[in-house]
């Protein structure tokens, strides 16, 4: 419970904190914070379920975008704005240490399974946000529909 | 008259044009928001072309063209929101296109930054926090206030260089090496126990999140010039992190 909390807290002021250095306004710092904490709990959840790395940052990163979709409808403003933010969460810092440290003490060779590991997590957020531009295309395209 | 109009909103369309790619916003954004203020002044058709460092638009029902240079790029989301919301109420018809003007104007001049104190006690949050939430396993709380001054110290002068030399990667490249001489001293010193995990968590600040994202929309969305030209920048950004920790490592490691 107590990790929980941590897991959290630090989850939404990292994204809140990346969000300043964006500049992003004041107005949206807290729904950057809370698309951050989303898309950190479905990563920890699928990792906790053992499916992968790429599976769990596919889904962290669909879920980004389809909380930054319903926010940014919400708040009429560009998606960028809470994208970005919630996104630092899963950019594999760790694996990409990993990758400079091997490759620096064990050889390139060594070096570069890491870093393809790291470009295989960055495709599995690739393809998440565009899976999540992809539904709301969709979803927009229904809403007109129905509407005619 | 009617050529005087026409002439001053070519002017704005590049001015809009301009302060959204040099403020972060993705290249169809920019084209979009250009489009429909077009439209909504009575041009049937805008053929816009946007690359990073340039914009050329040209109107041809009446013969107009405008081209505008990109020199520089930094990321300021106040501003692009500023434009949405000018671009929304024109289209919406709330406000005339003098006031437009006079707005897009004021978004050039007068909207704030975040002061950088503030951006560097966000730094400091994001590397100690970071540092915790990747590697729960190694990364210690006693690690969170140095690693936290050692991320800070390093986007400070990642941001003044890029703010005053306007050296993009050079600026990376020297503010993880920095970031990398101060981890190993702090080691020597014993200041810090977890050596990977301050080291994980101080760069993260200089990761350039929305480049990356900017990219990945800018390819989806069929800009491929422009999608393929931020990738690049992502990637080499990250080549150049990793070379100025690398560095370190060799030497001091």
């Amino acid at each position: 419970m107590k990790l929980f909390i941590i897991n959290v807290v630090l989850s939404y002021l990292g994204s809140l904190s990346f969000g300043i250095i964006n500049n992003v306004p004041h107005r949206l710092l807290n729904c950057a914070g809370i698309t951050g904490i989303f898309g950190w709990l479905v990563y920890l959840a699928c990792k906790g379920m053992h499916l992968g790395s790429f599976v769990s940052n596919f889904m962290g990163s669909l879920v980004i975008g389809l909380l930054s979709y319903v926010f940014a409808r919400y708040k009429k403003v560009p998606i960028l704005n809470f994208n970005v933010s919630a996104l630092i969460c899963l950019v594999p810092g760790a694996l990409f240490y990993e990758g400079i440290y091997d490759t620096v003490f064990k050889g390139v060779a060594v070096g570069m399974n890491i870093v393809v590991k790291v470009m295989i997590v960055i495709l599995a957020l690739a393809v998440g946000t565009m899976l999540s531009q992809l539904i709301d295309e969709a979803l927009k395209r229904l809403g007109k529909k129905i509407k005619s | 008259m009617a050529e005087n109009k026409y002439g001053e909103l070519t002017k704005t369309l590049l001015k809009i044009g301009q302060i959204m790619i040099e403020s972060g916003a993705e290249t169809s954004r920019a084209e979009d928001t250009m489009k429909r203020i077009a439209i909504k002044a009575g041009i049937r058709k805008l053929d816009v072309y946007t690359t990073l460092t340039g914009i050329v638009i040209g109107i041809n029902e009446v013969d107009r063209t405008g081209v505008v240079q990109i020199y520089r790029r930094a990321t300021n989301m106040e501003k692009v929101v500023a434009i949405n919301d000018l671009s929304r109420q024109f289209t919406e018809g709330k406000i005339t296109f003098d006031q437009l003007k006079a707005g897009v104007q004021n978004v050039d001049h007068y909207v704030p930054d975040f002061q950088w104190w503030l951006k560097a006690v966000a730094a400091f949050i994001i590397s100690g926090g970071l540092m915790m939430l990747f590697s729960p396993s190694t990364a210690n709380w006693e690690d969170f206030i140095p690693a936290g001054c050692i991320g800070t110290i390093g986007f400070l002068i990642s941001f003044f260089l890029h703010r005053f030399y306007q050296m993009q990667f050079i600026s990376d490249f020297v503010a993880s090496m920095v970031i990398g001489f101060l981890a190993v001293t702090a080691l020597k010193l014993h200041l810090i126990i977890s050596f990977q995990g301050v080291i994980i968590g101080s760069v993260m600040p200089l990761v350039p999140g929305i480049i990356i994202m900017n990219g990945l929309r800018d390819m989806i969305s069929g800009h491929l010039l422009a999608g393929f030209a931020r990738s690049i920048e992502a990637v080499l950004t990250f080549v150049f992190i990793g070379a100025g920790v690398g560095l370190v490592l060799r030497f001091f490691g």
